[in-house]
């Protein structure tokens, strides 16, 4: 027997700020885990001993090889944690993060519109320890607190965003 | 809240790609697999000054001292001057590091190496002391006496305080086979040395006299740096090596013993409890290579020699322990 019961509909609108958040750090645990872990070994060893910033500051000032090697992890960590989000989001709008918490990118010209590898690049490249990309630690989470859709800066610069869905 | 768009979820699920947990998983591994690898070379390339963060610095010195890397080409038995100034640089200027510890297996090399590195040792102020294994004798002496304590095993080879300069005279071989050297000079003693012809009973006394100014300063700085009368370490300084345990008699050395008997002094003198690191020379990729396929080419060239020079290898003393 058929049923003609009234078809599912599914609602998008602006994923709620905790959601995100709690997205992020589901991804951060993970990458955290699993890809920083390995690098974690070459900042102890070259700054683990000292217990403050300025102490591993004089360590790095006094040998600057310690410096560059501590970059150049830095740099290679970061880049790795941007691959993960750019794999997995190009290929399905979705990090591990946004899966558990119903979250998905989209453009922000219209949700039909394709995201290209640079959107996602952009939107990503937070994660390069390199002046003055770096400097979006601070300026992101400041547009996101202060942008009436949750937005960062670096979404605004990928035209892309994140959004929430609601199955009714 | 504004929802910009409703549709059905049959649509939904058609426009956006699944979300596959195996290909998340799969990107997870293989991101890990990628930081593995990439800290792993990171550990080997960017850090060959230090092994692990500890407040007592090692630094090898092992093999013949020379003063530069070029001569080190052929072989990893060298201990460069430049590069060992550079290392106890780095740790005299490391707040983190509280002493050094000259780990010595070498028989000696050049006077003026062996100074910069005694020189080098003692214009540190950190708490230093030399470690010697097998052999520190001659200018690995001369760098284990510039330390504030040394330690020898007790069957270690040490001493040897004294100069040896040598070079081989072809004059007789270039006349048998009516060879002449054709001397062209500005200046008496401009070909001073040269293997072509006989050294004169004046040259000699010159290059006598050289040496023994060196044997002078070598010992003068081992009397100073091991706090001795000069006369005493005059007559120790014939040339001839003493065992660890005849040059502690001797005053050439202050214990017996090896690694754990440098650090108890350390600990004591410091009032920490140490942990070592190891300071070396950064070795690139390209350094890796050229030292292997120069080494293998050498091995080689060295192999050939020998099958046709070496007709019987077995007759040969062999004195090992």
């Amino acid at each position: 027997m058929k049923l003609n019961l009234p078809e599912e509909r599914t609602f998008v609108g602006n994923a709620l700020l905790w959601k995100r958040l709690a997205a992020f750090a589901i991804d951060f645990l993970i990458i955290n885990f699993f890809i920083f872990s390995p690098f974690k070994k070459i900042f102890e060893r070259f700054a683990g001993n000292q217990s403050s910033f300025s102490e591993v500051y004089e360590t790095i000032k006094s040998n600057p090889e310690i410096g560059s090697s501590i970059a150049t992890a830095a740099f290679f960590a970061g880049f790795l944690g941007m691959l993960y989000f750019i794999l997995i989001e190009k290929k399905m709008q979705q990090s591990i993060g946004k899966k558990l918490m119903n979250l998905s990118i989209v453009s922000s010209e219209g949700e039909e519109k394709h995201i290209s590898l640079w959107q996602h690049v952009v939107r990503n490249l937070f994660f390069i320890p390199v002046f003055p990309i770096f400097l979006l630690w601070i300026i992101d989470p400041l547009f996101m607190a202060f942008n009436k859709e949750n937005m960062r800066l670096s979404e605004i610069l990928s035209r892309t965003k994140v959004v929430q869905r609601y199955d009714v | 809240m504004m929802f910009k768009m409703a549709k059905s979820k049959n649509e939904e699920t058609e426009k956006k790609e699944k979300f596959r947990w195996s290909y998340a998983v799969f990107v997870v591994i293989f991101l890990m697999i990628a930081a593995g690898i990439i800290s792993g070379i990171l550990n080997v390339f960017s850090g060959g000054d230090y092994e692990e963060s500890g407040n007592v610095a090692v630094i090898g010195i092992k093999g013949e001292i020379v003063s530069d890397d070029g001569d080190s080409f052929l072989s990893d038995d060298v201990s460069s001057s430049t590069d060992i100034i550079e290392l106890i640089e780095k740790a005299g200027s490391n707040p983190e590091i509280k002493a050094i510890i000259f780990e010595i297996n070498s028989p000696g090399g050049s006077a003026v190496a062996s100074a910069e590195i005694a020189d080098a040792i003692k214009r540190t102020n950190k708490t230093t002391v030399a470690w010697i294994r097998e052999v520190g004798a001659s200018g690995g002496y001369w760098i284990a006496s510039s330390t504030d304590y040394v330690v020898a095993n007790r069957a270690s080879i040490t001493g040897s305080i004294g100069v040896i300069a040598s070079y081989l005279e072809f004059d007789k071989f270039i006349d048998r086979y009516n060879i002449t050297y054709r001397r062209l000079i500005s200046g008496k003693y401009k070909d001073i040395g040269s293997p072509f012809r006989e050294m004169s009973g004046e040259e000699q006394e010159i290059f006598q006299k050289d040496l023994d100014s060196i044997r002078d300063y070598f010992i003068d700085e081992v009397a100073k740096n091991r706090k001795m009368k000069k006369s005493d370490v005059e007559k120790l300084a014939t040339g001839m090596f003493f065992l660890g345990a005849e040059a502690k008699s001797l005053g050439l050395v202050d214990e017996l013993g090896g690694k754990q008997e440098a650090l108890s002094y350390i600990e004591k003198k410091e009032g920490i409890t140490a942990e070592l690191t190891e300071y070396k020379t950064e070795t690139s990729l390209l350094d890796l290579l050229t030292k292997s396929f120069s080494k293998q080419s050498f091995y080689i060239g060295r192999g050939i020699g020998k099958s046709l020079t070496e007709t019987n290898t077995y007759n040969k003393l062999t004195i090992t322990s």
